[in-house]
């Protein structure tokens, strides 16, 4: 989808083990500082470094580690309280036109424990015990109605795309006047389901992981809270704007991505061709780059047969560890510091190239640009 | 703004769903309820107009495939297994647990690389994408879109494989096969205050309500085909309406 507007991301609010703020991100991002750590609130469940957000400095202590739902909301809500201090957003526009579009892939995970456990108390049909906290529209739905935001509200849970289609979407919304302003929201937090969910499929890292490199073992898992303003904005050196992005679903296998990449590549080739530019254009790639032995072998030669090799590529879970859903957005969000800043010489830091590339063959590559481009 | 017009519209229940080809699919014994609900509907529509879905598998139409509750049997097994300590969980519970396994399966089976979109959305979820699906078509930001609502449940026998799904094919191109024109489309979670009430034209009201007790579930079709007038509110007091015309 090629896109030519003065949509603008303006505005995040986040809570992250890489950081719980945009000034704290692009210091760490400087410092090359890792947001991981092998001592955590499930050790006794994972063996591998974990990347948790510091939820006591956020004000949220924790009672019941197994009870991850509780966590997320009150973790949104605190996100969301710092984003409406930060943002005009909640002032400028009418409820109506402001819409919520959240990615996710982990809320609802209390509610089916609950439900687990009922129904081996209680003997009762499952049907009766399914209850509105088990769906992943929740925690949208909650913020939604606390924050009087009237407009749409959308949950996605493609996997690991689930953020990056929520980012897309929203600015689609704003772009055809359904909205205003559009409020991006990635979030997943650690549970018990998602870790041996990695760990039985023999995915996780003891150590430390290594995206893109020949040493890599596998993920990380982590955690985070992001959340991100879409709008108009005329003033060029205001925020990040979408080039164009490229959605597919590669249609070959349920966890392993097509041979050789090629679902990948077309997917990046499809934004590239979309956005009017050629692969030299691009100065900055933020790879999906889980670490895992399939994923990035299919990710790089992709990336190389279109750009040459992977010298622009900068696999950020290696830092921020692997948010499933939400690492769309706090990779965009990423991806939208380093082309604001001059963080390195070695960028022109003009046009950056995103990958979200989720279970199930579920691609999005996303093309950003600097505004006052 | 680009018309929204009707070109297929089917359910199926996998319950009473005895069709040779489903068995014959790949993958078929591993897929959850729901997922076979899913490829039930699809092996259906293409069936009944193979073309369609050629065309729309060229064009990489987006996919919009939503449920209330997602793969309930799947990540049941996942939380059962863990509550039990029952470790390491089986990786293809695991890997079924994702609401978007479904999209994959289809789109592994169709050899599509359609886009899949994986919405949750609670008792509006299928409103919610109609709403979606038809705004960016009329916004000419897609020609066509595919909605897939799917839903499944267990009762006495927690080993019976109960599900049912629902398709819908909606596109910007009038043609012999559009059967419904999409006459509106809006939300509020005030009252409506114009353009709907207005608009009488004897047709009553499909309105439905968010009963958590029930957990019951507004399909989009009945009898295979759209309500005229049909106005869905959930427990948040969020209201969606949609009208549609049938073309004669």
């Amino acid at each position: 989808m090629r896109v030519h507007s003065n949509i603008a991301l303006t505005s995040a609010a986040l809570a992250s083990s890489f950081g719980c703020s945009t000034e704290e991100l692009r210091a760490n991002l400087a410092a090359e500082r890792r947001g991981l750590s092998f001592t955590h609130r499930f050790s006794d469940r994972i063996n591998s470094p974990l990347g948790e957000i510091p939820w006591n400095d956020l004000g949220i202590p924790i009672r019941d580690p197994s009870d991850s739902d509780s966590l997320l909301l009150q973790g949104c809500q605190a996100v969301f309280a710092r984003l409406k201090e930060k943002s005009r957003v909640f002032q400028r526009y009418p409820s109506s036109k402001l819409g919520l579009f959240v990615g996710t892939t982990t809320c609802g995970i209390s509610g089916f424990f609950d439900v687990t456990r009922e129904l081996k108390n209680s003997g009762r049909a499952l049907n009766s015990l399914l209850k509105a906290d088990m769906q992943q529209a929740w925690v949208g739905r909650k913020l939604a109605s606390e924050f009087a935001i009237h407009g749409p509200v959308y949950t996605f849970s493609s996997s690991c795309a689930a953020s990056a289609q929520a980012f897309v979407m929203a600015h689609d919304s704003v772009r055809m006047g359904w909205v205003d302003a559009a409020i991006v929201l990635g979030v997943d937090v650690l549970n018990a389901v998602t870790l041996h969910g990695f760990d039985a499929l023999q995915l996780l890292d003891p150590n430390y992981c290594q995206p893109f490199s020949e040493a890599r073992a596998g993920i990380n898992l982590s955690e985070a809270i992001v959340a991100m303003v879409l709008e108009r904005e005329a003033d060029p050196s205001i925020g990040t704007r979408v080039r164009s992005y490229a959605a597919l679903t590669e249609g070959h296998h349920m966890t392993q991505p097509a041979p050789e990449g090629v679902g990948m590549k077309r997917c990046m080739e499809m934004a590239l061709v979309q956005a009017g530019l050629e692969p030299h254009e691009i100065s900055y790639i933020n790879p999906h780059g889980t670490a895992t032995l399939a994923n990035d072998a299919g990710e790089a030669l992709a990336i190389g047969q279109i750009f040459g090799d992977t010298s622009l590529v900068h696999p950020t879970k290696r830092y921020t560890g692997h948010t499933l859903g939400a690492s769309g957005a706090l990779e965009l969000l990423i991806s939208s510091l380093m082309l604001e800043t001059n963080h390195s010489s070695a960028f022109q830091n003009a046009y950056a190239l995103k990958n979200s590339f989720g279970f199930g063959g579920s691609n999005i590559s996303i093309v950003l640009q600097r505004g006052d481009l | 703004m680009n018309a929204v017009f009707l070109q297929a519209a089917l359910s199926a229940e996998l319950k009473q769903d005895d069709h040779p080809a489903l068995k014959s699919i790949p993958l078929w014994r591993r897929m959850t309820a729901l997922q076979k609900s899913v490829m039930a509907v699809l092996v259906k529509a293409v069936e009944s107009d193979p073309i369609l879905f050629e065309n729309l598998k060229a064009t990489g139409a987006p996919i919009y495939f939503t449920s209330a509750y997602g793969e309930v049997s799947a990540m049941l097994r996942v939380t059962q297994q863990i509550d039990a300590n029952s470790l390491p969980i089986s990786p293809k519970d695991f890997q079924h647990s994702v609401l978007n396994a479904a999209i994959a399966y289809l789109c592994i089976h169709q050899h599509s690389q359609q886009p899949g979109f994986a919405l949750s959305g609670g008792y509006e979820s299928q409103d919610l994408a109609l709403h979606l699906a038809s705004r960016r078509i009329s916004a000419g930001l897609d020609s066509a879109a595919v909605i897939i609502h799917a839903h499944e449940w267990s009762d006495a026998d927690p080993s019976t494989e109960n599900a049912m799904a629902e398709l819908l094919v909606l596109s910007a191109l009038q043609d012999s096969r559009s059967r419904y024109s999409l006459q509106a489309i809006d939300q509020t979670y005030d009252r409506f205050e114009s353009g709907w009430d207005d608009e009488d034209d004897g047709s009553a009201w499909a309105s439905y309500e968010e009963d958590l007790a029930q957990g019951s579930i507004a399909w989009l079709l009945k009898e295979g085909k759209p309500e005229p007038k049909r106005s869905l509110r959930n427990s948040f007091g969020l209201e969606l309406r949609s009208a549609w015309q049938e073309l004669k």
